[in-house]
């Protein structure tokens, strides 16, 4: 079941983007998204999948959201190939693996990404709920003049082609954190979890506060402590 | 005459006092109404026995307010946000009210009231003191209120119950239940005139549905916009102790927060029961 949604989703998808692309009067927009079997595809789904779009829960701006996209790049990038001293990737992503992919779904549907996981194949899917979201959200973009949903689509679909292809020149906001109050800490993000203030702090992980815009498209995101001189 | 008016004032000022006015502060968020909803959702959904101790001998709870702005703001967006922070329960709230326009649903999106978007424990506040208007509340006139409204039930009125029930529907379609032959049973969780979320237990799945979002689940056109705000948890597989056991994995939430959402639908909202036939699957 769940691989013949997978499939229908796909063909779905190619006939959606192809719709937005020609539903974009303004010829600066043209969104078509990757099919979600490929590298850039998933990781664009997981990107529009993990920030808010307008009228949704934790909606600032396009601004907000696209750095919420980016910053959760950066701790995908952090996982894969920039572990900190004292740190192994196993601890930190849950895998040890140079494969994005790998990286993505580690720990199965409730893992590292909420709904992101490999099937009994071995492929990338999703829970249903992102796929049915994506949809809409493709079907909204493709709706009149081409607004925030068809550009923070395209964001995506942009940024993920980038970083697969080794181009993404985007500026990590948490690279030079140093210390978060008293706690020296390893700076990037490695973390983020939807910012509902249950998150005592403690562990390994540091909250990364609003002062240092740790707060972005309604997720919370979290450095950790620095081990060793 | 003038006992009754000056009574009035007397009692307006011990009972709000401003402290601080760092700058023009919306007069919506120092309405007393407004402050005592606010604590009451803080009530419900984060004070602890910690909040009580720490007040137990003060006469007066602070309230700290500022506005905030958002990052590079989009054009036309009238939305306004605020921070409060309670010092005596170490907690900051993000509040919004939304006032935007988005063009391809052709929908004004404008929220009722400031609404809470996210909360946070924190050891410290969140910036100086003197950044904030700081308002005095009487201790006891606060723990009277909680404790007299703890039990109060604030259930949907019945369209917005027909409309969750469809939504229900809905997500029943997107992630079928073990038995499909049997009722569903849904517990409808009390509404709050200062959040956007609605929760619901699902029995069957043991699972908690949020319908959230500035669209706001209470407008008409709950179904049209229903992916942009459903969330499901797991309750057998997405709760912890402590997030800190979730080693960065981004889908959990705590015992403490289950059990609000448990308490929230199981005791004080509304059980729901839809049969196999209304499911439409």
């Amino acid at each position: 079941m769940e691989v013949r949604r997978f499939r229908a989703f796909r063909s779905g998808l190619f006939r959606l983007g192809a719709i937005v692309a020609a539903l974009a009067a303004a010829p600066a927009f043209s969104v078509e998204l990757d099919p979600p079997g490929t590298v850039p595809g998933y990781l664009a789904m997981l990107l529009i999948n993990e920030a808010p779009f307008p009228g949704e829960r934790g909606w600032e701006s396009e601004a907000d959201s696209r750095a919420a996209m980016r910053q959760i790049l950066f701790v995908l990038d952090g996982r894969l190939n920039q572990i900190p001293s004292g740190y192994t990737q196993l601890e930190i992503a849950m895998v040890t693996s140079d494969d994005l992919i790998d990286i993505i779904t580690a720990g199965g549907v409730h893992g590292q990404v909420e709904g992101f996981y490999r099937d009994e194949r071995g492929r990338p899917v999703t829970v249903a709920r992102v796929r049915g979201r994506l949809d809409y959200l493709v079907q909204v973009a493709g709706t009149g003049k081409p607004g925030a949903f068809a550009r923070l689509l395209a964001y995506a679909q942009q940024a993920s082609r980038d970083y697969v292809g080794q181009r993404w020149g985007a500026v990590d906001l948490f690279l030079p954190l140093e210390a978060i109050g008293p706690q020296r800490v390893t700076g990037r993000a490695y973390s983020w979890m939807t910012d509902l203030g249950q998150f005592h702090p403690g562990g390994r992980y540091v909250r990364i506060p609003d002062r240092n815009d740790g707060s972005l498209g309604g997720n919370r995101f979290f450095t950790l402590k620095r081990l060793g001189p | 005459v003038i006992r009754p008016l000056l009574f009035l004032l007397l009692g307006a000022l011990s009972s709000a006092q401003l402290c601080a006015a760092p700058e023009a502060i919306d007069p919506r968020l120092r309405d007393e109404k407004f402050l005592y909803e606010v604590i009451r959702y803080v009530y419900q959904w984060y004070l602890d026995d910690r909040y009580f101790v720490a007040t137990g001998e003060q006469d007066e709870v602070e309230i700290w307010i500022r506005p905030v702005e958002v990052r590079e703001r989009d054009a036309g967006d009238e939305s306004r946000y605020a921070e409060l922070w309670l010092p005596a329960a170490d907690l900051q709230l993000r509040l919004k009210l939304a006032d935007y326009w988005i063009p391809e649903l052709e929908r004004r999106v404008r929220s009722p009231g400031y609404r809470v978007t996210r909360a946070a424990l924190l050891a410290n506040p969140p910036g100086p003191r003197e950044d904030y208007m700081v308002l005095m509340l009487p201790s006891r006139q606060i723990r009277a209120h909680l404790f007299d409204s703890r039990n109060r039930p604030q259930v949907p009125d019945p369209a917005l119950r027909e409309r969750l029930v469809a939504a229900m529907r809905e997500v029943v379609k997107l992630t079928p239940p073990p038995d499909p032959t049997q009722p569903q049973v849904f517990f409808v969780s009390n509404v709050s005139a200062v959040s956007g979320d609605l929760w619901i237990l699902w029995v069957n799945t043991r699972s908690a549905i949020r319908f959230a979002g500035e669209l706001g689940a209470d407008q008409p056109d709950l179904l049209r916009h229903l992916p942009l705000h459903t969330q499901i948890f797991d309750l057998n597989e997405q709760v912890v102790a402590s997030l800190i056991e979730a080693g960065g994995r981004n889908g959990y939430m705590t015992k403490d927060w289950a059990g609000r959402i448990l308490f929230q639908c199981l005791v004080l909202g509304e059980r729901v029961e839809v049969p196999p036939a209304r499911l439409g699957l």
